[in-house]
């Protein structure tokens, strides 16, 4: 019987002993290999699923805010559209009650009688024109109504028991008219002027009063501020005529010439005509102008009484204050992107708005 | 007693005078460029003027009601034009805007 393994060994030890160093090193080397195999495998497969997790959580979590941003936002979308049909409800429902007893119980109605209007009645009417120009005076043309409430005070004949004091009670009804208007037509205004031109024109009223002479006095601006304030000088009344009168907007510039006349202290109204010249891009004036001629009062409010102009841009008139020495009026140029709600721009201008904006595509300008 | 009712008339008589006073006040900017003439004076043919501030406001207290005033702005050693303000309520807004011509510095109401 042989013993192996004795027999072995020494042969081994052998070995060993007569190999070279390189091959020793080979030895070491590809065990080092081995040894990164071995530990590779196991690392990287938990790496591997490591990613794999992270990959997973990551997307999970991705797809779950998408889909709770996509719900927020449907939800917000959704409590808007409600809040705003319920506004809008609202908002109808208290416009034709409102509507339906303005014109129900009319003072112009002859059954009631306008010879003998207390001014509760009058009073209650106000009120009413108050809350509608108070809630729908940037979307309904309120003019015609203030107008009629004007007159109905105007013609309204106190009962026996108002006739002490009436025309003291007359004045404060109009007096309450009148600061409605100012106040919707300011707000109007205060809004519009940051978006637009202004323009503030102060007219002496005696030079405009309307009086029973045939000689009827105009105030033709900015030709007679100017007179007044660089006479003697021609060159500087030029340049202030042309800077006055000039508005540009959006690129666009107009020069605006008015002329007031037949002031009315007592209506507080007064006549004005417009005139409204376009430059062109070559610098030459359009040979149309636009020309309008229409009756200012407290009534006028620039979102819904306005100029049309061309490039979808309105310009806007409104009476500030009116005294027995001055008459104050503001204007405003802007766009018509501002104007009310039922102000609807022409397709031309809309598809050059478009167009500006590179909103469309060159099949469809074309 | 006498000195009381006097001191109290003289006082009544003051409160009422600035009550009935006029103001003007506003913005300036000049153009182009809209900057504000920081360090501008303007002045009133009613009495008092008002520095301008940085921001181009100004403020002129003190003025007769109901009257018209002429406005006019000092700034870098130019002076402007006259532009008319009247003073029909006790706050009187009044906006310009200011352009140098030339030699010249035109005060353009606005």
């Amino acid at each position: 019987m042989h013993d192996i393994s004795q027999e072995q060994k020494p042969m081994v030890a052998a070995d060993a002993d007569s190999g070279n160093p390189v091959q020793q090193e080979r030895r070491q080397g590809k065990s080092g290999w081995e040894k990164f195999e071995i530990l590779s495998k196991p690392i990287s497969g938990i790496l591997t699923a490591l990613a794999i997790a992270l990959l997973g959580y990551w997307g999970q979590s991705a797809v779950t805010r998408i889909a709770a941003m996509d719900q927020n936002a449907r939800l917000y979308t959704e409590l808007l559209s409600k809040r705003e049909q319920s506004e809008s409800m609202l908002r109808k429902d208290m416009f034709s009650v409102i509507l339906t007893d303005f014109f129900k119980n009319g003072m112009g109605d002859t059954d009631h009688g306008i010879e003998s209007t207390s001014s509760a009645e009058i009073s209650q009417k106000l009120l009413k024109l108050e809350m509608l120009a108070l809630n729908f005076g940037d979307s309904l043309s309120l003019g015609p109504l203030f107008l009629e409430v004007g007159r109905d005070i105007a013609r309204a004949k106190p009962s026996a028991a108002e006739r002490m004091g009436w025309l003291v009670k007359k004045g404060a009804l109009i007096k309450r008219l009148h600061s409605l208007a100012k106040r919707v037509a300011g707000a109007q205004l205060a809004s519009l002027k940051p978006r637009g031109k202004p323009l503030h024109i102060e007219i002496p009223f005696k030079q405009i009063e309307m009086n029973e002479t045939a000689q009827q006095g105009f105030y033709t601006w900015p030709t007679d501020e100017v007179a007044l304030i660089a006479a003697g000088d021609e060159e500087l009344a030029n340049e202030l005529s042309l800077e006055l009168s000039r508005l540009t907007q959006d690129g666009v510039t107009r020069i605006l010439t008015f002329q007031f006349s037949n002031a009315n202290y007592r209506q507080k109204t007064l006549n004005v005509a417009l005139t409204v010249e376009t430059f062109k891009a070559d610098g030459t004036l359009d040979n149309r102008p636009a020309e309008m001629k229409f009756n200012l009062d407290y009534f006028n409010f620039p979102l819904i009484d306005n100029t049309r102009l061309s490039n979808n841009q309105r310009f806007a008139l409104v009476l500030a204050g009116f005294d027995e020495n001055t008459v104050k009026v503001e204007g405003v140029l802007f766009p018509g992107e501002f104007s009310s709600q039922r102000d609807k721009p022409y397709l031309m201008d809309a598809i050059k708005a478009l167009k500006r904006d590179g909103m469309l595509d060159g099949e469809l300008v074309k | 007693m006498g000195s009381k009712a006097l001191l109290f008339l003289g006082g009544f008589m003051l409160l009422a005078g600035a009550a009935s006073a006029a103001e003007i006040y506003g913005q300036l900017w000049v153009t182009p460029g809209n900057s504000a003439p920081v360090g501008g004076v303007v002045e009133t043919s009613c009495g008092g003027q008002a520095e301008v501030d940085r921001y181009g406001r100004y403020r002129i207290t003190g003025l007769p009601k109901n009257q018209t005033c002429a406005l006019t702005i000092q700034y870098r050693n130019l002076t402007s034009n006259l532009a008319n303000v009247y003073t029909g309520s006790h706050r009187n807004g009044a906006n310009f805007m200011l352009k140098f011509t030339g030699e010249r510095l035109l005060l353009i109401r606005r």
